[in-house]
């Protein structure tokens, strides 16, 4: 019988290696850490830091070129690396299960859900038929599936993602499992769909006792969900901490950085303290210290030892760890910081703004109110047909965009924030004409958009750009980059060939890449670089107004702040006009003058953003700032959790969209749609409810 | 279900309209007097042009071509496909010895290239780049180059004359001798069911590599599936939803293919009486065969997409 006191699970010095053509990938590095009996540990950490392989050794699912190389995988006292494969599908599924990503493409699509739910009782237990089938059925509805009786025989392509997640739990908590290893469990899914999954895991993982690693690159679903916290940086564990600690006094460099780069809802910042440079490629690393490269302390301290000797993952406060010279000696080298008093996070000496963020944001909302009027988009409406039959008839209209209407004023920041296919990207290339509109008109600078030939257009694409969220399907991969920005300046007949190169390379100066970068080809370049990229070819042509459709989303935190910071900059200095797509609230927070809310075609709210964020009208916007996880664990907010999911903007419900999911619907709101009207003076929603 | 079965169905005709009014519209067009083609030359010769003129009116040909087709149509509907010019046979009786020939070299190759081909696919993606994956795919890639008559040669040679194993030729009904009809047919259906196989193989390798690499493999793993599992249960029916549709699209390479393979072999099938009958300009023969073999074709299709509606849930009919 396994001891109670030992951790369910103790990972000691886990080497994970990957065997490529390009060399050995040291994805796990030497990795040590516990799980106890029904704890969560939070494992956090940038994309590539090894979070997944980690996750999948344990489960000793590493597949070829990858190997477990060395190191100790003690679960419930056994050792986990030494079972052979016939062992461990007894533990599979059973002690241990793990849910994933991406909730729809896990689930395999020829078989029901039912079915794939059933399996885990067939594998691993000696019931019959009938009482599988009630077991399966009583786990839908454990996991809050809506009529499980009829859900167990659909197929995962007719649910939506969130009951496809909650499949994937019940699938993973069936037999009441001692771990569980979600990995990144809600990353592909609504703010909102997100709150209902966090909220399901941790009640279930209460009622059946289970310990759960939970992995996610949101350190606010960290804050929120986990008891202890993990940092993977470069296949290492760098800091091991208390949930609390963690956040009131992180110790790792690395860890000061991640939690000052993050945007946090609630509270604005002027400038975020971004980490410079890239996680490093995991072939090759050079010795010492995984993050000398991008450390700012190691200068600050005059740290040479960094560069030639890893430091050990060692105990630097109570139940605290951290794999940093700051803390350990070693011969010559001494620590300047070992037995110092706890250090705070070093935010006031490295926040280069000495402004107060409040005031800050008070100057930018004046300047912008005073200015004129750049865009007007009135009573915008975009169907997208869906053909059918044998004569592709159109069967119906995905109501993409229905009737909005908002101003952009010169000089500011429009955020646009919805869930996934409200119609915010669309309403960004239907502006841009780079879609035809259904109705409606945009008037740009005093020029009708919609009524312009191509002709007219062309001159006008040279005022409005637009950066989108995946530059390297934008990017003609066998174009060297700066060829790419030339063609785009060529297009418009800008400058002879001499004073296009000098435009490119003033351009690549601007977003922070160097000269040479010009001659290089997109996949030489990391996510965050190509966005530079992005942004320096809409720049070249010395536009008025960009479209930013979620320019940051597929980015790094750490990168992602680099990003919003030069977008910040390059605002004030070539006087740029933003309409800022994004779903993420903190980061449109962080970036707009004003924010507008979607809801399924509709706009529901649009205000200066602090009357946004301080006063939400509409009760989608409440609810859905009440979703967004905030990183601070000991903040412990009143949520509001939406039910069902957001229904298809092919039918669309009657009178207020929202009334089917609103906690405050009246019967009005099934009958008649709520005007968009000023309710308070530049605050604009569109709810029965509010006066 | 059913509806879905009856609009198939009724989607059929058209094509079948069309192609056969084709084949109808090109043997008229084709080089000399049609007259010729429905009588024999011997009560043709010595007539004088009025006399012929006559003739042709009797026989209805001086009408508008349209009006002939919906004529023979007519006929066809009613399942009268005429007559041979030669030997005066029923063409739909002709069609009716011909037709289990050809549905049996075609039905018996199609086994055999699955046969054969879906478990070396299958070996092939587990362990790829192994000896066995490499010896897989120059098969296929020898099985796609080959030439069909090369390899029948080829066979024959080997089998026949080199090993007498089997007979080379000569051909006995399924109905009356099964185990000598099976024998006779082993060499054809090789040779007819080899590209196929080629084909089939590839994709059941390329499929099952695609589908091994897909989440709900990793899912079916850390459930505590065991590999066999894996492979058949959770990846297998993933994977052969491709093969499927190159079944589809092959088939009527396969028919093509039978016209050369029954010529080389000599069997009595459709592909050799469409043949003979267009040497001879058998027009109503030819027009028989085209029929056939276009509805076979549609019909195979058919199957095809019911039995992928089967296997795949997302495109099934609602
Ligand atoms: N099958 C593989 N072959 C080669 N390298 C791999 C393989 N799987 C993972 N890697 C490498 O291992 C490293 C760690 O990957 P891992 O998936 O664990 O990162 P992660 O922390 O989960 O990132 P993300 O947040 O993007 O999921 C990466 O550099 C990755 O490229
Ligand atoms: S060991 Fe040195 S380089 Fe690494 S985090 Fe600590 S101070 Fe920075
Ligand atoms: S109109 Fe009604 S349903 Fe719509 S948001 Fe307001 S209260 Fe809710
Ligand atoms: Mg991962």
């Amino acid at each position: 019988m396994a001891n109670k006191q030992q951790p369910l699970l103790q990972v000691n010095d886990l080497h994970t290696y990957f065997y490529t053509e390009d060399g050995v990938v040291k994805a796990v590095d030497g990795v040590n850490f516990h799980v106890s009996r029904g704890e969560v540990l939070g494992l956090v950490g940038e994309s590539g830091s090894g979070k997944s392989v980690t996750s999948l050794s344990i489960m000793r699912l590493i597949g070829p070129p990858g190997k477990i190389v060395s190191g100790e995988i003690l679960f419930d006292g056994k050792p986990l690396q030494t079972m052979s494969e016939k062992e461990m599908v007894h533990i599979r599924g059973d002690a241990v299960s793990m849910i994933f990503q991406q909730p729809q493409s896990s689930l395999n699509p020829v078989y029901t859900t039912g079915d794939q739910v059933a399996e885990v009782f067939k594998l691993h237990s000696k019931m019959d038929g009938a009482e599988i089938d009630t077991r399966t059925t009583e786990m839908f509805r454990m996991v809050g599936i809506p009529d499980p009786a009829q859900k167990v025989k659909a197929y995962p392509h007719e649910m939506s993602g969130g009951q496809a997640q909650r499949v994937m739990i019940a699938m993973g908590l069936a037999l009441s499992p001692k771990l569980l290893i979600a990995d990144e469990p809600t990353t592909a899914l609504d703010v909102t769909i997100q709150a209902q999954i966090l909220d399901l895991i941790r009640n279930l993982k209460e009622q059946l006792e289970t310990a759960v690693i939970l992995i996610t690159h949101d350190l606010g679903v960290i804050a929120e969900m986990a008891d202890r916290v993990a940092v993977m940086y470069a296949g290492q564990i760098v800091e091991q901490a208390p949930v609390e600690t963690l956040f009131a006094q992180p110790k790792h460099p690395y860890t000061q950085g991640l939690l000052a780069s993050i945007p946090v809802l609630g509270t604005v910042k002027d400038r975020l303290d971004a980490i410079p440079g890239a996680v490093p490629n995991l072939v090759d690393l050079p010795p010492g210290c995984h993050f000398a490269a991008r450390c700012s302390a190691r200068i600050e301290y005059g740290l040479d030892i960094c560069r030639h000797k890893e430091p050990d993952l060692l105990q630097v406060g109570a139940n605290q760890e951290a794999k940093c010279w700051l803390y350990q000696s070693d011969g010559d080298h001494v620590a300047p910081l070992a037995g110092v008093a706890p250090v705070e996070k070093p935010k006031a000496a490295s926040d280069p703004a000495p402004v107060a963020p409040a005031e800050v944001h008070a100057q930018r909302t004046t300047r912008t109110t005073t200015a004129k009027t750049l865009l007007d988009v009135k009573k915008l409406r975009k169907y997208y047909p869906v053909r059918g039959g044998v004569m592709r008839r159109v069967m119906a209209n995905v109501k993409a965009v229905d009737g909005v209407s908002f101003t952009i004023r010169a000089g500011e920041t429009l955020g646009l924030v919805g869930e996934s296919g409200c119609g915010k990207s669309t309403i960004g290339r239907t502006i841009l004409r780079l879609q035809e509109p259904t109705d409606g008109s945009v008037q740009f600078d005093g020029q009708d958009v919609f009524s312009m030939s191509r002709q007219e257009l062309k001159g006008l694409r040279r005022d409005m750009q637009i950066v989108l969220q995946d530059p390297y399907a934008s990017l003609n991969p066998r174009k060297q980059i700066g060829q790419s920005i030339a063609d785009g300046l060529k297009v418009h007949n800008i400058g002879t060939a001499k004073e296009r190169k000098d435009i490119i390379i003033d351009m690549l100066r601007k977003v922070g890449l160097e000269d040479y970068h010009a001659l290089r080809y997109p996949h030489e370049f990391s996510g965050g670089q190509r966005q530079r990229i992005g942004i320096a070819r809409a720049l070249a042509l010395n536009p008025k107004f960009i479209v930013c459709d979620e320019p940051v989303s597929a980015l790094d935190v750490s990168i992602q702040s680099q990003v919003l910071n030069l977008l910040n900059d390059l605002q004030d200095e070539f006087d740029l006009t933003y309409l800022f797509v994004a779903h993420d609230l903190s980061v449109v927070e962080h970036i707009s003058d004003r924010v507008a809310i979607m809801y399924l075609g509709k706009m529901v709210e649009l205000a200066s953003r602090d009357d946004l964020f301080r006063n939400p009208l509409h009760p989608y916007t409440q609810s859905l700032m009440s979703a967004v996880p905030i990183p601070d664990p000991t903040l412990k907010k009143e949520r509001i959790i939406l039910k069902g999911d957001v229904p298809s903007p092919l039918s669309p419900p009657t009178g207020c969209r929202f009334h089917t999911r609103c906690p405050l619907a009246v019967d009005r709101c099934k009958m008649e749609e709520p005007p968009f009207e000023e309710k308070r003076p530049d605050h604009f929603a569109a709810c029965w409810e509010v006066s | 279900m059913i509806q879905y079965i009856i609009r198939r169905l009724l989607a059929t005709i058209p094509v079948l309209l069309i192609v056969t009014f084709i084949v109808f519209t090109l043997m008229f067009m084709a080089p000399g007097d049609p007259i010729y083609l429905l009588v024999d030359v011997e009560q043709t010769d010595g007539l004088t042009e009025v006399q012929m003129d006559a003739l042709r009116h009797e026989l209805g040909l001086d009408r508008p071509l349209i009006v002939q087709y919906g004529d023979w149509l007519w006929h066809a509907l009613q399942g009268d496909l005429g007559t041979s010019i030669r030997g005066g046979r029923q063409v739909s009786d002709m069609l009716k010895s011909a037709f289990p020939v050809s549905m049996e070299l075609a039905l018996l190759s199609i086994v055999f290239a699955l046969v054969i081909a879906i478990p070396i696919g299958i070996y092939a993606a587990l362990k790829p780049n192994s000896f066995g994956d490499l010896l897989g795919t120059s098969l296929a890639i020898g099985g796609i180059s080959a030439p069909n008559f090369w390899v029948a040669l080829l066979l024959v040679y080997l089998f026949a004359v080199k090993l007498s194993l089997l007979p080379s030729s000569g051909f006995v009904r399924f109905s009356e001798d099964i185990p000598a009809n099976l024998e006779r047919m082993v060499l054809p259906v090789i040779t007819l069911g080899i590209g196929l196989m080629a084909s089939v193989m590839r994709m059941t390798r390329s499929g099952m590599l695609e589908v091994m690499h897909q989440d709900y493999i990793r899912t079916a793993r850390a459930k505590g599936a065991k590999e066999g599992r894996v492979v058949f249960k959770h990846a297998f029916r993933n994977a052969m939803l491709p093969v499927l549709t190159i079944i589809g699209l092959q088939f009527g390479a396969l028919l093509g293919g039978a016209v050369v393979i029954e010529q080389i072999f000599s069997l009595p099938g459709m592909g050799r009486l469409g043949l003979d009958a267009i040497f001879i300009r058998d027009f109503p023969v030819v027009q028989g065969v085209v029929l056939v073999i276009t509805l076979s074709y549609l019909t195979v299709n058919l199957v095809v997409d019911l039995l992928y509606g089967l296997l795949d849930p997302r495109i099934r009919v609602s």
